[in-house]
């Protein structure tokens, strides 16, 4: 049985790495193994655990991947990261939105399944609650054939720089069988996100969720991904970023429009969730860490959050236990 | 001289015109009317069971 005992390991003690410890240390006794290449910050951040039931300790980098599960929650890229762990013996989940990176992890579903082990690719905000927003609400259909998603807000500073790379790469979307490439910043769409961050305008953008929702269920037909930006975003996209990133971004949100079938008509269903991006993030990476650790995915290989073969309801039951605020749209 | 000056001249305006296309324009709803309401998390099917044994 994969990861009956042992600790967590977390690599990265940034905004969102914080979050997960947080999350950690807040539903478990599970001892943490803490890993950071600054040093000072890890530290910091174990000391302000300390007095928790929790043990979270600072380790290098080769204690850590002696730990059961870990979670990779620093800066992309993952994929050399989740292949060391994996050679030393751990389970991996990564919080990476770097397509690139992302497509490596996936690529790695061979090697993951000879060692016998599971990586959770994506268990992040965008992907990753949106992997299980889809799962959700797919319940209210009988087919679905359409996934759209819209992502407001940033977490940390590396998340920062990937919303502003995002914002001049490429984006991909799944459409009726087969990849398109749109340039990021074009598409505008005015998205409504739960209340109180309200509408924004959303533009395509380099982002991980239409290839781990393709992955998740294959029978969709459309995927789409978006990015909330300003002017200021898509004017300076192209250029390097002029004024170093905020330490965490305010109040995100996300959103995704699922279309499909029920009874024969045609229903549109929309789920949205409202909180710092880290702070999604950082519940869904360590909830899904858990999960992994007591046994509960058994799934070996590469797997995305959102597919069949995952325990997704009992995932989204702890994420929202975990203090995110599920909301459904009405209307047209 | 002249000739590069029209040159820059020419990239100048159409990167202007370029930038005001890119930055202005009409956004497209993605919904009409409505408002969000909490949704109530998925049920547990061992919490369910033990419910319907009670």
């Amino acid at each position: 049985m994969i990861g009956a005992a042992g600790a967590i390991g977390v690599i990265g003690a940034g905004v969102t790495g914080s979050r997960v410890v947080e999350h950690l240390v807040a539903t478990s006794s599970v001892p943490i193994l803490l890993h950071d290449q600054d040093l000072y910050g890890a530290q910091r951040l174990a000391a302000v655990h300390r007095s928790h039931s929790a043990v979270v300790s600072v380790v290098d980098f080769e204690t850590v991947a002696t730990a059961s599960v870990v979670v990779l929650a620093c800066g992309s890229p993952h994929a050399p990261l989740a292949q060391q762990m994996l050679a030393r013996g751990a389970s991996v989940v990564s919080l990476s939105d770097d397509v690139p990176d992302v497509m490596n992890l996936l690529k790695m579903h061979d090697e993951v399944i000879a060692k016998n082990r599971t990586l959770v690719v994506g268990a992040a905000a965008s992907p990753g609650m949106t992997g299980l927003l889809l799962s959700n609400l797919q319940t209210n259909f009988d087919e679905i054939d359409e996934a759209h998603v819209a992502l407001h807000g940033t977490g940390g500073p590396n998340c920062a720089v990937q919303h502003h790379r995002a914002l001049a790469g490429q984006s991909i979307g799944w459409h009726d069988g087969e990849w398109l490439r749109r340039p990021g910043g074009s598409g505008r769409e005015l998205c409504w996100f739960p209340e109180p961050v309200g509408a924004y305008d959303c533009y395509r953008a380099a982002m991980a969720d239409p290839v781990l929702l393709k992955r998740a269920q294959p029978q969709l037909q459309r995927i789409t991904a978006r990015v909330s930006a300003n002017r200021r975003d898509r004017f300076t996209a192209r250029l390097p970023m002029l004024v170093p990133p905020h330490a965490e971004g305010g109040m995100g949100a996300l959103r995704i429009e699922v279309r499909g079938f029920r009874n024969g008509s045609r229903i549109v269903e929309i789920a949205g969730v409202a909180e710092r991006v880290a702070q999604i993030a950082g519940v869904v990476g360590a909830t899904t860490a858990l999960f992994v650790h007591r046994g509960q995915i058994t799934t070996t290989g590469t797997c995305v959050l959102g597919q069949d073969s995952l325990p997704n309801a009992e995932i989204l039951r702890d994420v929202l236990t975990g203090g995110i605020r599920l909301h459904q749209f009405v209307g047209t | 001289m002249n000739f590069i000056r029209r040159v820059l001249m020419v990239l100048g305006i159409a990167g202007i015109a370029g930038a005001l296309l890119r930055v202005r324009g009409k956004s497209e709803p993605s919904t009409q009317r409505g408002g969000w309401r909490p949704l109530n998390p998925p049920n547990d099917p061992l919490v369910d069971q033990a419910s319907l044994q009670n």
